[in-house]
């Protein structure tokens, strides 16, 4: 959460666009990250995080605290669009598309990991996970959100959040053990 | 692949950052080519698709007591209840048409009568008065006597 982000909030609810602006400096990266694992397509990526950020510029005065963080509210929103983009449009990802070069990811990145084949392996792993289970464990161990963050974002309880958290973790070990 | 090992590798994903060109160009897009919905705008959106669904839904029982498709495309003429045979109903109606039509026939013959009896009572008696002027003729002439 971003320092002053209550104050933030509030003006780019009365219609500052400098509020919104440090807002979405903050969240961009994260929402950017969120959106390309889940559709392992770049521009497709781009795409989809802008039209969240739009919807969520335009909806701003309609968001409401009500105990969940602004970030919560915009993951949701990043949820949803990358709904309705699957919904218009049919999946198409090949495995050489999600290797880190084909998602626009740095090579000095790569180079900071200790087995570039463990990177591959894990994207595609993720990408063999349901929905809920891939944005789960996205916004825990990418993220490091809280888990009340998460289930607010995903619409769960906390304690389903642990439970799918598990789960997917112990799918993910499974598929990884089996390659 | 240890648990431990996954989330390690999972938590370094967080470096990838969005293309610099893009983040600049989508913050001057979003910002400056677009602005948020009015709330009163937006509430007025709000309570008329509101109402608008609550009277879609009121309109489908109203619809649906009223009878449904079934009723929409009865004509006037129609049986009420549907699995009525039409003809069988309309040959029915023809006799009991019929039967009323010969008892008022029969009424009316019936009635035709009394009034001729009526009528040949209130009629004259022209061989009374005859006699009559016979007896008043009798009478002055013993008189004259």
């Amino acid at each position: 959460m971003i320092e002053g982000e209550n104050n933030l909030v509030d003006k780019a609810r009365k219609g500052n666009s400098e509020a919104f602006g440090a807002l979405y400096d903050y969240y961009l990266p994260k929402i950017y990250r969120f959106v390309l694992f889940k559709v392992s397509h770049k521009q497709q990526a781009e795409d989809i995080t802008q039209q969240t950020f739009m919807k969520a510029w335009e909806n701003v005065r309609t968001y409401k605290p009500q105990g969940y963080t602004f970030g919560s509210w915009l993951y949701r929103i990043a949820r949803n669009s990358v709904i309705d983009y699957y919904r218009k449009n049919e999946p198409q990802v090949d495995i050489e598309e999600v290797s880190p070069e084909a998602l626009g990811i740095d090579s000095s990145l790569i180079a900071k990991l200790e087995v570039k084949l463990d990177w591959e392996k894990i994207l595609t792993a993720i990408g063999g996970l349901s929905e809920v289970e891939q944005d789960v464990l996205i916004m825990r161990f990418v993220e490091d959100l809280p888990h009340s963050d998460v289930a607010k974002a995903v619409q769960k309880s906390e304690n389903a959040v642990k439970v799918i958290q598990h789960r997917a973790l112990k799918k993910l070990k499974e598929t990884l053990s089996k390659k | 692949m240890k648990e431990e090992h996954i989330i390690k590798q999972l938590s370094m994903l967080k470096n990838i950052q969005p293309d610099a060109d893009f983040a600049r160009s989508a913050r001057t897009t979003i910002l400056y080519r677009s602005e948020p919905t009015p709330v009163r705008f937006f509430g007025l959106t709000q309570s008329l698709s509101t109402t608008l669904s609550i009277g879609l839904v009121v309109m489908f029982f109203v619809f649906v007591a009223l009878g449904g498709v079934a009723t929409v495309f009865r004509t006037p003429l129609s049986p009420t209840f549907q699995g009525v045979d039409e003809q069988s109903l309309a040959s029915e109606a023809g006799s009991i048409n019929q039967t009323i039509d010969f008892h008022l026939n029969e009424v009316a013959y019936i009635s035709g009568e009394e009034e001729n009896a009526l009528a040949m009572n209130a009629a004259p008696n022209t061989g009374d008065a005859n006699s009559d002027k016979e007896i008043d003729l009798l009478l002055t002439q013993a008189k004259s006597y």
